[in-house]
């Protein structure tokens, strides 16, 4: 089987599925997308069966897979699930629709209606832009005037995807949020991501914030599989925040870092991941 | 071995390093490139793009 990674950087994630992939007699093809050219326009000769994108770059992931989608390869994830998790609009819809708890959120595409929808909210609420993540550019808003700032800067930012904006009830977490990873139809494990001072009130662990290891219970593993049925079967990872009322569902990650996680849970989750790949490339 | 071009500190470089890998400096948490391998060097990794995200 001809196997590919799209990556764009080697990051310590793609160094240990490469290497998980050789202990299990998968050798990867690399397809690098800063080298990448795509002959739109020349059908290829031949196209890998399986690719596992790991593109750090949300726009370069939709047109590599896209592309190899359309000639006949497996892309995990699948194009359209990318669309669905890579946007946050895309995802709130849907999973309110199929009934997953998610925080209340408004899109408004002009400073004025977005400062209606923030209103509705109330205060404290929160800004953040639909695509991108490492929770840059995501903004709590206390007050009006901080709304009215906030939404001013949007405006005059050069990106048409700062004027999109997507507001959301605040929801006061415990100091922590739980990432979970689903492999196939399998939650494998679930780390607790707890704020540092040095992370302030985000819990992303690439923003300093410390991980450990969060046991799966019945309640967590169903709401995780929950959500994941809106999308195609794949390899996501699940942001998760604890309420009075249950766990709130925030967003599906495509493609999850995973190597602080490791450790706390003791899930190789690399192995998982190429275990599953390798077994549904068979079928 | 290698020096971190951030904060000096000490890198240890295992085998099987490839070009291209990115490090982090234990120290000072920087993300860090190979960018040679023989004899090691290391940069700063590239800046966050804005569409990029987990
Ligand atoms: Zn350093």
């Amino acid at each position: 089987m001809v196997c590919a990674l799209i990556y764009t950087i080697l990051t310590p994630e793609n160094k240990l599925l490469i290497e998980e992939g050789k202990k299990q007699g998968l050798e990867f093809e690399r397809i690098n997308d800063n080298q990448a050219i795509l002959q739109l326009t020349q059908q290829p000769t031949t196209v890998p069966e399986t690719i596992l994108q790991r593109s750090s770059s949300f726009t370069r992931t939709l047109y590599l897979t896209h592309y190899f989608e359309t000639h006949g390869s497996w892309v995990v994830n699948t194009f359209f699930s990318q669309q669905v998790c890579g946007d946050k609009a895309y995802c709130s819809t849907l999973l309110a629709k199929a009934g997953v708890p998610t925080p209340r959120t408004f899109l408004a595409f002009s400073q004025e209606s977005a400062m209606k929808a923030i209103d509705n909210l109330g205060y404290p609420c929160v800004i953040k832009p639909t695509i991108g993540s490492w929770a840059r550019l995501v903004h709590r808003i206390n007050d009006r005037d901080a709304a009215e700032a906030v939404l001013e800067c949007r405006e005059v930012m050069g990106s048409a995807w700062q004027q999109i904006y997507y507001v959301q009830e605040h929801i006061n977490k415990p100091g922590r949020d739980i990432r979970a990873f689903v492999v196939g139809d399998e939650v494998i494990c679930a780390i607790y991501r707890i704020s540092t001072e040095k992370s302030g009130w985000v819990t992303n662990t690439g923003r300093g914030g410390k991980a450990e290891n969060c046991p799966l219970t019945d309640e967590l593993e169903e709401i995780c599989l929950k959500a994941v049925g809106i999308l195609d079967e794949g390899i996501y990872g699940i942001d998760i925040m604890e309420t009075d009322a249950g766990y709130v569902v925030h967003e599906i990650n495509h493609t999850t870092e995973f190597r602080n996680s490791i450790a706390p849970t003791g899930v190789n989750i690399a192995e998982k991941m190429i275990s599953w790949i390798k077994q549904k490339s068979k079928q | 071995m290698a020096d971190c071009p951030e904060c000096a500190g000490t890198i240890e470089i295992k085998e099987g390093t490839e070009l291209g890998e990115i490090l982090q400096c234990p120290d000072c948490g920087s993300r860090l490139e190979v960018r040679s391998i023989n004899p090691i060097q290391l940069e700063r990794a590239p800046e966050i793009q804005e569409d990029w995200g987990e």
